[in-house]
């Protein structure tokens, strides 16, 4: 091995940012370690976390990092977060190469006046509690009978579907049964969508909106501030699968949805609780006053959450289209180096830019790699001790999937504390069976 | 003969499939080699290699990002295909009936109307099912190979 290729790198956060990156510079230096670290025990974040939990197909790409992991191309270091358990510094210290890919994790939150009154949620909030995202596990959050969400991207798209699909359309997911049972006791029956942009320029998939349509017993209405220039196909065919939802005819509905195109809410009203939205912009037809128990937001995410970069406060995370380098050995990948827009295939190609930019930088000398630092086995014995490898995770993995609910795939444990212990379990008494059974109840489903 | 299998990916399951295909024709004791859709010209198309496209779908029926640059090379490609001879594996999900598996027909009527040959049966992956998209590329296989060296 010489000097140009580097034996040890580091990937934080093994989200498909992280992932996609490692696999593509391990298909150019065969022989490099590379060690991806996750704060939690389980590895994937935002595939396993933060997908719709009725889009269990998108979970699939998984596949490819469990080869990775399972043929020892990848070691997996869960349970160390950077910052608290390890700082960068010593990171930096032991890896040739470090790529921080940690995502963006928390929602933009709404900042009309009116926010603050209870009833007013945050998407990630919804799809954390249906995905059992640990540490601890949120509960879901009450939902009432009238519902406004605001934002008409893939985001609210996937509320929007949420809120009207019943226990049925969940065969076969991992989604939590105590989540979606607890609203499913009393679903909404009233949803207003708005969406600042009209039709043509929001930006939901024309698959997401003809998805709606096949959810039966839902009533569409849709009302748009300005159409489709005749040059924009994209915009026109999204007109057009709008305008197909409107042509539903249920005999008796169950739900009602209402898309607003064109209006943004000025205020949210009410003593303690959501009473009602007020919108600044409305198209015609469109009371400026909408009812409503609960609202919604899903409108993206914030690129500056505070405490996310306590790990790195010196470094810029500002969303880029620039290099990924944050300087020689220390780069950025996926949300954290773009943004948090792009589903995970826009991952993989950043990912890959990334890649090749690593690459390029240790071969051309512009970052030339030094001895070998070590890697993970040169990190503290206690880091060591309490990382969760992959054959670890294949162990809690294997208690989620014996411990399913009829229909599902798996129920997840619901906090990082029952993971550990299941890992100390089986690390202790060598068994494969689950040790934690799921204590919480079954789906209370309408159907 | 030599099997040229060639991908098309958005998410990487397409470029999982063709490595797969590529290790077991290789491991039965004939060549394969595996290339990105985006790094390969239509100039290299010739008869004397048959041809494996794995290729996925994305938005709405609508080739995959890498397979994007090479469709519009292949769309104003002028070469005479005759004499060459592939194989096609769509994947899809079956769930978005109107665009299910198309991303990959795009370029399987382009080869057809340069005056290829598509030969034994157009292979698929549904998402919507819970197959493991190598378990069904690999069933499908032997039956081309068989096609190919008929």
């Amino acid at each position: 091995m010489n000097a140009q290729t580097p034996r040890r790198i580091a990937v934080v956060g093994s989200g498909p940012g992280g992932c996609f990156t490692a696999q593509a510079l391990r298909r150019h230096w065969k022989d490099t370690e590379i060690t991806i670290f996750d704060r939690l025990a389980a590895p994937y974040g935002l595939i396993r976390y933060g997908v719709a939990a009725d889009h269990q197909h998108t979970k699939a790409v998984t596949r490819q990092f469990d080869r990775n992991f399972g043929s020892d191309d990848f070691r997996f270091a869960g349970n160390v977060e950077v910052g608290s358990d390890i700082s960068l510094a010593e990171l930096k210290g032991v890896f040739d190469i470090v790529v921080l890919a940690t995502g963006r994790w928390r929602d933009r939150a709404l900042t009309v006046p009116g926010s603050h009154l209870d009833g007013v949620l945050v998407s990630g909030d919804i799809v954390n509690a249906l995905n059992t995202v640990p540490r601890p596990n949120l509960p879901m959050p009450a939902i009432g009978e009238r519902v406004v969400v605001v934002g008409a991207g893939n985001v609210a798209l996937d509320i929007v579907r949420f809120l009207i699909k019943t226990a049925s359309d969940y065969v076969d997911s991992d989604v939590s049964p105590e989540a979606l049972g607890t609203y499913l006791e009393r679903p909404a029956r009233e949803i207003t969508v708005l969406s600042r942009s009209p039709i043509a320029s929001a930006k939901a998939d024309v698959a997401m909106v003809r998805e709606l349509g096949k959810i039966p017993g839902v009533a569409f209405s849709v009302a748009n501030s300005s159409s489709a220039a005749e040059d924009n196909t994209l915009g026109l065919k999204r007109e057009a699968a709008f305008a197909d939802l409107t042509a539903i005819e249920p005999d008796e509905a169950r739900a009602q949805v209402r898309f607003v195109f064109g209006a943004t809410p000025s205020r949210i009203v009410g003593t303690d609780h959501v009473e009602s939205v007020h919108l600044a912009e409305a198209p015609a037809g469109v009371t400026g006053s909408i009812r409503a128990d609960t609202v919604i937001s899903a409108i993206g995410f914030d690129v500056n959450a505070p405490g996310h970069w306590h790990y790195a406060e010196e470094y810029d995370f500002a969303p880029s289209d620039g290099p990924g380098r944050l300087e020689c050995g220390l780069y950025r990948a996926g949300w954290l180096k773009r943004g948090p827009v792009g589903a995970i295939p826009a991952n993989r190609a950043d990912a890959h830019q990334v890649a090749k930019e690593i690459i390029a930088d240790v071969e051309s000398g512009r970052c030339p790699v030094e001895d070998d630092p070590g890697g993970f086995e040169a990190l503290p014995e206690s880091v060591r001790a309490q990382a969760v490898s992959f054959a670890d995770w294949q162990q809690i993995d294997a208690a989620e999937v014996a411990n399913a609910e009829p229909a599902r795939t798996r129920t997840k444990f619901r906090t990082h504390a029952e993971m550990l212990e299941a890992v100390e379990d089986l690390r202790t008494n060598g068994s494969t069976a689950p040790q934690t059974a799921p204590t919480h109840s079954m789906v209370k489903g309408q159907s | 003969m030599n099997i040229v299998v060639l991908y098309g990916t958005e998410s990487g399951n397409s470029e999982l499939i063709a490595q797969d295909l590529s290790d077991k024709i290789n491991a039965d004791g004939q060549s394969a080699e595996v290339f990105d859709l985006q790094d390969f010209e239509p100039e290299s198309i010739t008869p004397e290699s048959f041809y494996i496209v794995v290729c996925s779908t994305h938005g709405d029926g609508e080739l995959p990002n890498t397979a994007q640059d090479f469709f519009e090379k292949f769309s104003t490609f002028e070469g005479d295909l005759t004499g060459v001879r592939y194989a096609m594996f769509g994947l899809g999900d079956s769930f978005y009936e109107e665009t299910y598996s198309q991303g990959s027909e795009h370029i399987d009527r382009r080869f057809t109307e340069l005056g290829a040959e598509r030969v034994g049966e157009y292979g698929r992956h549904d998402a919507s099912s819970w197959d493991l998209p190598s378990d069904v590329a690999l069933e499908w296989l032997p039956a081309v190979v068989a096609a190919a060296d008929a």
